[in-house]
Protein backbone atom coordinates (compact mmCIF):
# COMPACT_ATOMS: atom_id res chain seq x y z
CA UNK A 1 0.00 0.00 0.00
CA UNK A 2 1.31 3.33 -1.03
CA UNK A 3 0.08 6.36 0.71
CA UNK A 4 0.85 9.77 0.71
CA UNK A 5 2.15 10.35 4.12
CA UNK A 6 1.05 13.84 5.69
CA UNK A 7 3.68 16.32 5.78
CA UNK A 8 4.24 18.12 9.61
CA UNK A 9 3.61 21.31 7.83
CA UNK A 10 0.40 20.27 6.79
CA UNK A 11 -1.03 19.09 9.44
CA UNK A 12 -2.93 21.79 10.27
CA UNK A 13 -4.27 21.94 7.06
CA UNK A 14 -5.81 18.67 7.35
CA UNK A 15 -7.43 19.21 10.51
CA UNK A 16 -9.85 21.50 8.73
CA UNK A 17 -10.58 19.13 6.23
CA UNK A 18 -14.27 17.50 5.82
CA UNK A 19 -14.44 14.34 7.92
CA UNK A 20 -15.24 12.40 4.52
CA UNK A 21 -11.60 13.48 2.83
CA UNK A 22 -9.27 10.59 2.24
CA UNK A 23 -6.82 13.03 3.77
CA UNK A 24 -8.56 12.69 7.63
CA UNK A 25 -9.16 8.56 6.87
CA UNK A 26 -5.65 8.01 6.08
CA UNK A 27 -4.79 9.60 9.74
CA UNK A 28 -7.09 6.29 11.02
CA UNK A 29 -5.06 4.07 9.06
CA UNK A 30 -1.57 5.53 9.12
CA UNK A 31 -0.14 5.35 12.94
CA UNK A 32 2.82 7.51 11.98
CA UNK A 33 0.44 10.07 10.82
CA UNK A 34 -1.78 9.22 13.82
CA UNK A 35 1.01 9.89 15.89
CA UNK A 36 2.28 13.00 14.31
CA UNK A 37 -1.25 14.61 14.53
CA UNK A 38 -1.42 14.16 17.86
CA UNK A 39 2.01 15.76 18.60
CA UNK A 40 0.79 17.79 16.73
CA UNK A 41 -2.42 18.65 18.24
CA UNK A 42 -0.51 18.52 21.66
CA UNK A 43 1.79 21.77 20.65
CA UNK A 44 -0.88 23.84 20.04
CA UNK A 45 -2.22 22.79 23.12
CA UNK A 46 0.36 23.59 24.96
CA UNK A 47 -0.68 21.20 28.09
CA UNK A 48 0.82 23.15 31.02
CA UNK A 49 1.23 19.40 33.01
CA UNK A 50 5.31 18.38 31.51
CA UNK A 51 7.53 17.68 34.60
CA UNK A 52 9.88 20.13 35.84
CA UNK A 53 8.06 22.76 33.69
CA UNK A 54 9.04 26.50 34.58
CA UNK A 55 6.24 28.39 32.64
CA UNK A 56 6.47 31.65 34.11
CA UNK A 57 9.80 31.94 33.84
CA UNK A 58 9.95 30.63 29.96
CA UNK A 59 7.80 33.00 29.01
CA UNK A 60 9.74 36.09 30.25
CA UNK A 61 12.89 34.74 28.92
CA UNK A 62 11.63 33.49 25.25
CA UNK A 63 9.51 37.08 25.22
CA UNK A 64 13.31 38.73 25.75
CA UNK A 65 14.66 36.59 23.52
CA UNK A 66 11.90 37.64 20.82
CA UNK A 67 11.99 40.91 21.33
CA UNK A 68 15.52 41.49 21.45
CA UNK A 69 15.83 39.09 17.67
CA UNK A 70 12.86 41.28 16.44
CA UNK A 71 14.68 44.71 17.22
CA UNK A 72 17.66 43.82 16.57
CA UNK A 73 17.46 41.99 13.22
CA UNK A 74 15.38 44.72 11.81
CA UNK A 75 18.07 47.16 13.09
CA UNK A 76 20.74 45.21 11.27
CA UNK A 77 18.85 44.56 8.12
CA UNK A 78 18.71 48.66 7.54
CA UNK A 79 22.40 49.08 8.39
CA UNK A 80 24.02 46.38 7.05
CA UNK A 81 26.12 45.73 10.38
CA UNK A 82 26.22 44.04 13.63
CA UNK A 83 23.34 46.25 16.13
CA UNK A 84 24.30 48.94 18.43
CA UNK A 85 22.43 51.19 20.37
CA UNK A 86 20.69 54.00 18.74
CA UNK A 87 17.13 54.75 17.95
CA UNK A 88 15.93 52.92 21.20
CA UNK A 89 16.75 49.34 20.15
CA UNK A 90 18.91 47.46 22.28
CA UNK A 91 22.17 46.52 21.58
CA UNK A 92 21.64 42.56 21.31
CA UNK A 93 23.78 40.61 23.20
CA UNK A 94 25.22 37.31 20.98
CA UNK A 95 23.23 33.87 22.02
CA UNK A 96 26.88 33.03 23.77
CA UNK A 97 26.83 35.90 26.24
CA UNK A 98 23.35 35.40 27.20
CA UNK A 99 24.13 31.37 28.31
CA UNK A 100 27.99 32.74 29.98
CA UNK A 101 25.92 34.84 32.09
CA UNK A 102 23.29 32.19 33.09
CA UNK A 103 25.82 29.79 33.33
CA UNK A 104 27.95 32.20 36.12
CA UNK A 105 24.65 33.37 37.54
CA UNK A 106 25.44 36.65 36.45
CA UNK A 107 21.61 38.96 36.34
CA UNK A 108 20.91 39.78 33.43
CA UNK A 109 23.24 43.10 32.75
CA UNK A 110 23.01 45.34 29.77
CA UNK A 111 26.22 43.33 27.19
CA UNK A 112 28.88 45.54 28.02
CA UNK A 113 28.32 45.13 31.44
CA UNK A 114 28.08 41.01 31.05
CA UNK A 115 31.11 41.79 28.93
CA UNK A 116 32.72 43.35 31.67
CA UNK A 117 32.22 40.86 34.09
CA UNK A 118 33.22 37.38 32.13
CA UNK A 119 35.94 39.24 31.03
CA UNK A 120 37.10 40.10 34.52
CA UNK A 121 36.67 36.15 35.38
CA UNK A 122 38.72 35.14 31.98
CA UNK A 123 41.58 38.11 33.44
CA UNK A 124 41.59 36.17 36.95
CA UNK A 125 41.46 32.59 35.51
CA UNK A 126 44.13 33.31 34.00
CA UNK A 127 46.46 35.39 36.27
CA UNK A 128 45.39 32.41 38.65
CA UNK A 129 46.32 29.80 35.96
CA UNK A 130 49.73 31.38 35.31
CA UNK A 131 50.44 31.78 39.07
CA UNK A 132 49.93 28.14 38.91
CA UNK A 133 52.68 27.65 36.06
CA UNK A 134 49.88 26.06 33.70
CA UNK A 135 49.01 26.75 30.67
CA UNK A 136 47.35 29.69 30.16
CA UNK A 137 43.67 30.13 28.17
CA UNK A 138 44.57 30.14 24.93
CA UNK A 139 43.63 32.83 22.73
CA UNK A 140 40.28 32.17 20.75
CA UNK A 141 39.86 32.28 17.42
CA UNK A 142 39.03 35.36 15.31
CA UNK A 143 39.68 37.12 19.12
CA UNK A 144 36.43 37.03 20.29
CA UNK A 145 35.80 34.13 23.26
CA UNK A 146 33.17 31.12 22.06
CA UNK A 147 31.69 28.91 24.83
CA UNK A 148 31.48 25.11 23.62
CA UNK A 149 31.53 25.73 20.39
CA UNK A 150 28.97 28.64 20.47
CA UNK A 151 29.58 30.81 17.55
CA UNK A 152 30.07 34.49 18.02
CA UNK A 153 27.57 36.74 14.94
CA UNK A 154 30.61 38.45 13.33
CA UNK A 155 30.94 41.08 10.39
CA UNK A 156 29.60 38.28 7.88
CA UNK A 157 27.44 39.94 5.18
CA UNK A 158 25.70 38.54 2.41
CA UNK A 159 25.47 40.01 -0.50
CA UNK A 160 22.29 40.47 -2.54
CA UNK A 161 22.16 37.10 -5.04
CA UNK A 162 22.59 37.78 -8.50
CA UNK A 163 21.24 36.15 -11.79
CA UNK A 164 24.07 35.86 -14.10
CA UNK A 165 23.79 36.31 -17.70
CA UNK A 166 23.63 32.34 -18.38
CA UNK A 167 21.21 32.17 -16.03
CA UNK A 168 23.23 30.85 -13.05
CA UNK A 169 22.85 32.34 -9.41
CA UNK A 170 26.01 34.05 -7.19
CA UNK A 171 25.72 33.86 -3.61
CA UNK A 172 28.39 36.12 -2.48
CA UNK A 173 29.43 37.55 0.64
CA UNK A 174 31.97 39.54 2.34
CA UNK A 175 35.21 38.23 3.41
CA UNK A 176 35.92 37.51 7.29
CA UNK A 177 39.17 39.01 8.44
CA UNK A 178 41.03 35.27 9.88
CA UNK A 179 38.74 33.16 7.42
CA UNK A 180 40.56 30.44 5.65
CA UNK A 181 37.15 28.57 4.07
CA UNK A 182 33.63 29.02 3.69
CA UNK A 183 30.99 26.94 3.98
CA UNK A 184 27.32 27.98 1.95
CA UNK A 185 24.04 25.88 4.10
CA UNK A 186 21.21 25.49 2.80
CA UNK A 187 18.14 25.03 4.75
CA UNK A 188 14.50 24.11 3.65
CA UNK A 189 11.68 25.90 4.72
CA UNK A 190 10.93 23.74 7.84
CA UNK A 191 15.02 24.49 8.58
CA UNK A 192 16.06 20.89 8.03
CA UNK A 193 19.29 20.62 6.77
CA UNK A 194 19.40 20.16 2.46
CA UNK A 195 23.10 20.75 1.42
CA UNK A 196 26.49 22.07 2.30
CA UNK A 197 28.62 23.56 -0.07
CA UNK A 198 32.58 24.18 0.49
CA UNK A 199 33.30 27.22 -1.27
CA UNK A 200 37.20 27.03 -0.26
CA UNK A 201 38.91 30.61 0.18
CA UNK A 202 36.21 32.24 -2.16
CA UNK A 203 33.55 34.39 -1.29
CA UNK A 204 30.96 33.28 -3.64
CA UNK A 205 29.35 30.09 -5.09
CA UNK A 206 27.98 30.01 -8.41
CA UNK A 207 24.62 27.46 -8.73
CA UNK A 208 24.10 26.30 -11.88
CA UNK A 209 20.62 24.54 -12.91
CA UNK A 210 21.87 21.42 -14.16
CA UNK A 211 24.56 20.70 -11.65
CA UNK A 212 22.86 21.73 -8.32
CA UNK A 213 24.43 20.45 -5.32
CA UNK A 214 23.05 17.04 -4.01
CA UNK A 215 20.03 18.02 -1.73
CA UNK A 216 18.93 21.19 -3.86
CA UNK A 217 16.02 20.90 -6.21
CA UNK A 218 15.76 23.13 -9.05
CA UNK A 219 13.19 26.43 -8.57
CA UNK A 220 12.83 25.53 -4.70
CA UNK A 221 12.82 27.93 -2.30
CA UNK A 222 15.43 27.85 0.04
CA UNK A 223 17.51 29.49 3.08
CA UNK A 224 20.82 30.03 2.07
CA UNK A 225 24.04 31.21 5.31
CA UNK A 226 27.55 31.14 4.63
CA UNK A 227 29.58 30.50 7.88
CA UNK A 228 33.32 31.27 8.11
CA UNK A 229 36.05 28.90 9.22
CA UNK A 230 39.76 28.57 9.85
CA UNK A 231 40.42 25.46 9.97
CA UNK A 232 38.06 23.07 11.50
CA UNK A 233 37.30 26.03 13.68
CA UNK A 234 34.11 28.43 13.11
CA UNK A 235 34.69 31.72 13.12
CA UNK A 236 31.23 33.51 12.35
CA UNK A 237 27.81 32.54 10.72
CA UNK A 238 25.73 35.31 8.70
CA UNK A 239 22.07 35.85 8.86
CA UNK A 240 19.96 33.14 7.03
CA UNK A 241 18.11 34.75 4.22
CA UNK A 242 15.40 33.16 1.35
CA UNK A 243 16.44 32.61 -2.38
CA UNK A 244 15.16 30.74 -5.39
CA UNK A 245 17.41 28.11 -7.08
CA UNK A 246 18.37 28.80 -10.38
CA UNK B 1 -8.60 45.96 10.95
CA UNK B 2 -5.84 48.13 11.18
CA UNK B 3 -7.74 49.37 14.60
CA UNK B 4 -8.10 45.83 16.39
CA UNK B 5 -5.65 44.82 18.79
CA UNK B 6 -3.09 42.20 17.16
CA UNK B 7 -4.07 39.78 19.88
CA UNK B 8 -7.27 39.61 18.49
CA UNK B 9 -5.91 38.73 14.86
CA UNK B 10 -5.64 35.27 13.13
CA UNK B 11 -2.05 33.84 12.86
CA UNK B 12 -2.22 34.24 9.12
CA UNK B 13 -3.46 38.42 9.11
CA UNK B 14 -0.24 38.49 11.31
CA UNK B 15 1.90 36.26 9.22
CA UNK B 16 0.61 38.68 6.33
CA UNK B 17 1.30 41.94 7.97
CA UNK B 18 4.74 40.94 9.77
CA UNK B 19 6.08 39.84 6.07
CA UNK B 20 4.27 42.90 3.99
CA UNK B 21 6.26 45.26 6.58
CA UNK B 22 9.23 43.21 7.67
CA UNK B 23 12.10 45.92 9.44
CA UNK B 24 8.61 48.68 10.24
CA UNK B 25 6.99 48.94 13.46
CA UNK B 26 3.77 47.47 12.49
CA UNK B 27 5.54 43.92 10.68
CA UNK B 28 8.06 43.85 14.29
CA UNK B 29 4.61 44.28 16.30
CA UNK B 30 2.97 41.58 14.56
CA UNK B 31 5.97 39.51 14.09
CA UNK B 32 6.23 39.63 18.15
CA UNK B 33 2.73 38.68 18.83
CA UNK B 34 2.68 36.13 16.73
CA UNK B 35 5.71 34.22 17.78
CA UNK B 36 4.57 35.18 21.22
CA UNK B 37 1.74 33.39 20.71
CA UNK B 38 3.75 29.82 20.15
CA UNK B 39 6.33 30.75 22.94
CA UNK B 40 4.53 28.26 25.74
CA UNK B 41 3.76 25.69 23.34
CA UNK B 42 7.71 25.67 21.61
CA UNK B 43 8.83 25.62 25.15
CA UNK B 44 6.54 22.63 26.55
CA UNK B 45 7.24 20.90 23.50
CA UNK B 46 10.80 21.21 23.69
CA UNK B 47 10.83 20.33 27.57
CA UNK B 48 8.57 16.90 26.95
CA UNK B 49 11.16 15.97 24.65
CA UNK B 50 14.41 16.79 26.40
CA UNK B 51 13.68 16.60 29.77
CA UNK B 52 15.51 19.48 30.84
CA UNK B 53 14.60 23.02 32.13
CA UNK B 54 17.20 25.51 30.22
CA UNK B 55 17.84 22.82 27.59
CA UNK B 56 14.21 23.30 26.65
CA UNK B 57 14.50 26.93 27.34
CA UNK B 58 17.52 27.10 24.53
CA UNK B 59 15.95 24.74 21.83
CA UNK B 60 12.44 26.60 21.98
CA UNK B 61 14.12 29.55 21.85
CA UNK B 62 16.72 28.41 18.74
CA UNK B 63 13.24 27.57 16.92
CA UNK B 64 11.50 30.32 17.18
CA UNK B 65 14.55 32.28 16.88
CA UNK B 66 14.65 30.54 13.45
CA UNK B 67 11.13 30.31 12.54
CA UNK B 68 11.35 34.90 12.89
CA UNK B 69 14.51 34.45 10.11
CA UNK B 70 12.65 32.24 7.63
CA UNK B 71 9.22 34.23 7.90
CA UNK B 72 9.62 35.77 4.71
CA UNK B 73 9.84 31.83 3.12
CA UNK B 74 6.39 30.89 5.05
CA UNK B 75 4.34 30.37 1.71
CA UNK B 76 0.99 30.18 3.58
CA UNK B 77 0.53 26.78 1.67
CA UNK B 78 0.74 25.61 5.46
CA UNK B 79 -1.03 27.02 8.50
CA UNK B 80 1.84 28.77 10.78
CA UNK B 81 1.45 26.54 13.40
CA UNK B 82 2.26 23.54 11.77
CA UNK B 83 5.16 25.48 9.80
CA UNK B 84 6.25 26.15 13.22
CA UNK B 85 5.68 23.04 15.04
CA UNK B 86 7.68 21.15 12.30
CA UNK B 87 10.57 23.92 12.90
CA UNK B 88 10.24 22.75 16.54
CA UNK B 89 10.63 19.29 16.06
CA UNK B 90 13.04 19.44 13.58
CA UNK B 91 15.20 21.69 16.10
CA UNK B 92 14.44 19.04 19.21
CA UNK B 93 15.36 16.14 17.34
CA UNK B 94 18.21 17.06 16.25
CA UNK B 95 19.49 17.90 19.46
CA UNK B 96 18.15 14.92 21.51
CA UNK B 97 20.49 12.71 18.15
CA UNK B 98 23.73 15.03 18.26
CA UNK B 99 23.33 14.68 22.46
CA UNK B 100 23.01 10.81 22.70
CA UNK B 101 19.64 10.94 24.16
CA UNK B 102 19.15 12.55 27.14
CA UNK B 103 15.74 11.59 28.01
CA UNK B 104 16.15 8.05 26.96
CA UNK B 105 19.10 6.05 27.72
CA UNK B 106 17.18 2.35 26.31
CA UNK B 107 17.18 3.89 22.53
CA UNK B 108 20.19 2.96 20.78
CA UNK B 109 21.44 6.26 19.16
CA UNK B 110 22.60 4.56 16.13
CA UNK B 111 18.84 3.58 15.72
CA UNK B 112 17.86 7.66 15.37
CA UNK B 113 19.88 8.55 12.36
CA UNK B 114 17.71 10.10 10.05
CA UNK B 115 17.96 11.45 6.41
CA UNK B 116 19.06 14.93 6.39
CA UNK B 117 20.74 16.10 3.10
CA UNK B 118 21.87 12.46 1.63
CA UNK B 119 18.93 11.00 -0.54
CA UNK B 120 19.76 8.42 -0.61
CA UNK B 121 19.40 8.03 3.11
CA UNK B 122 16.26 9.43 2.96
CA UNK B 123 15.05 6.79 0.61
CA UNK B 124 16.31 4.05 2.87
CA UNK B 125 14.87 6.05 5.68
CA UNK B 126 11.43 5.95 3.77
CA UNK B 127 11.83 2.50 3.04
CA UNK B 128 12.21 1.62 6.44
CA UNK B 129 9.12 3.12 7.74
CA UNK B 130 7.13 1.66 5.24
CA UNK B 131 8.41 -1.57 5.82
CA UNK B 132 7.62 -0.90 9.62
CA UNK B 133 4.50 0.21 9.09
CA UNK B 134 3.86 -2.63 7.45
CA UNK B 135 4.79 -4.82 9.78
CA UNK B 136 2.64 -3.29 12.59
CA UNK B 137 -0.43 -2.75 10.17
CA UNK B 138 -0.71 -6.82 9.44
CA UNK B 139 -0.04 -7.77 13.51
CA UNK B 140 -1.36 -5.61 15.87
CA UNK B 141 -4.49 -3.27 16.49
CA UNK B 142 -5.09 -0.12 15.29
CA UNK B 143 -4.64 1.59 19.47
CA UNK B 144 -1.37 -0.69 19.31
CA UNK B 145 0.11 0.74 16.10
CA UNK B 146 -0.16 3.82 17.27
CA UNK B 147 1.40 3.25 20.32
CA UNK B 148 4.30 1.14 19.33
CA UNK B 149 4.68 3.99 16.47
CA UNK B 150 4.92 6.58 19.03
CA UNK B 151 7.71 4.53 21.44
CA UNK B 152 9.72 3.06 18.69
CA UNK B 153 9.47 5.88 16.01
CA UNK B 154 9.06 8.93 17.67
CA UNK B 155 10.68 7.82 21.08
CA UNK B 156 8.06 9.58 23.33
CA UNK B 157 7.62 8.18 26.72
CA UNK B 158 5.36 5.80 28.01
CA UNK B 159 3.39 8.53 29.99
CA UNK B 160 3.82 10.93 26.81
CA UNK B 161 1.73 8.30 24.96
CA UNK B 162 -0.66 7.51 27.91
CA UNK B 163 -1.84 11.20 27.97
CA UNK B 164 -1.70 11.29 23.91
CA UNK B 165 -3.80 8.24 23.27
CA UNK B 166 -6.09 9.23 26.08
CA UNK B 167 -5.37 5.79 27.44
CA UNK B 168 -7.06 5.00 30.61
CA UNK B 169 -5.99 2.45 33.91
CA UNK B 170 -3.16 2.00 36.19
CA UNK B 171 -0.56 0.79 33.15
CA UNK B 172 -1.48 3.06 30.04
CA UNK B 173 -0.03 2.78 27.65
CA UNK B 174 2.56 0.19 29.40
CA UNK B 175 0.11 -2.80 29.02
CA UNK B 176 -0.63 -2.31 25.47
CA UNK B 177 3.07 -1.85 24.40
CA UNK B 178 4.03 -4.89 26.05
CA UNK B 179 0.54 -7.09 24.55
CA UNK B 180 1.92 -5.27 20.81
CA UNK B 181 5.72 -6.46 21.60
CA UNK B 182 4.49 -10.24 22.39
CA UNK B 183 2.28 -10.45 19.41
CA UNK B 184 5.53 -8.61 17.04
CA UNK B 185 7.81 -10.69 18.66
CA UNK B 186 5.30 -13.95 17.77
CA UNK B 187 4.88 -12.64 14.42
CA UNK B 188 8.57 -11.73 13.45
CA UNK B 189 10.18 -14.56 15.23
CA UNK B 190 13.21 -12.49 16.86
CA UNK B 191 13.83 -11.19 13.31
CA UNK B 192 13.74 -7.49 14.02
CA UNK B 193 16.31 -5.68 16.34
CA UNK B 194 14.21 -2.75 16.70
CA UNK B 195 11.69 -3.80 18.83
CA UNK B 196 13.39 -5.39 21.41
CA UNK B 197 13.98 -3.26 23.90
CA UNK B 198 11.65 -2.65 27.13
CA UNK B 199 8.79 0.11 27.24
Amino acid sequence: MTERHIPDDELGLVLDLDPADPRRGHLDRCPRCYARMAEYRDFVAAQPGAPGARLGEARERLGEALEREIAGGAAERGTGRAVRAGGGDEPRPAPWLDRVTRGLHLPRLRPELAMAAIAVVIVAGGAWLAFRGREGIPPPPGGEPTLRGEVVRGPLTLEHPSVLADGALELAWTSMPGATRYQVRFVAPDLSDLATVEAGSDTRVILRRGSLPGGLASRALVTWQVVAMSGNDTLATSRATPVRLP
Amino acid sequence: MEDTPLGSWTDEALVSEAQSDRDGPRGRAAASELLGRYRESAYLWSLRQVRDHDRALDLAQEALINAYRALPTFGGRAKFSSWLFAIVRNRCLTAVRKRSLTRDEEVDPDELTHPQSDPEAQLEWAQEESAVLDVLRRTLEPHEQRAVWMRYMDHLSVEEITRLLGLTGSTGARSVLQNARRKLRAAMTGSNRRFGGDA
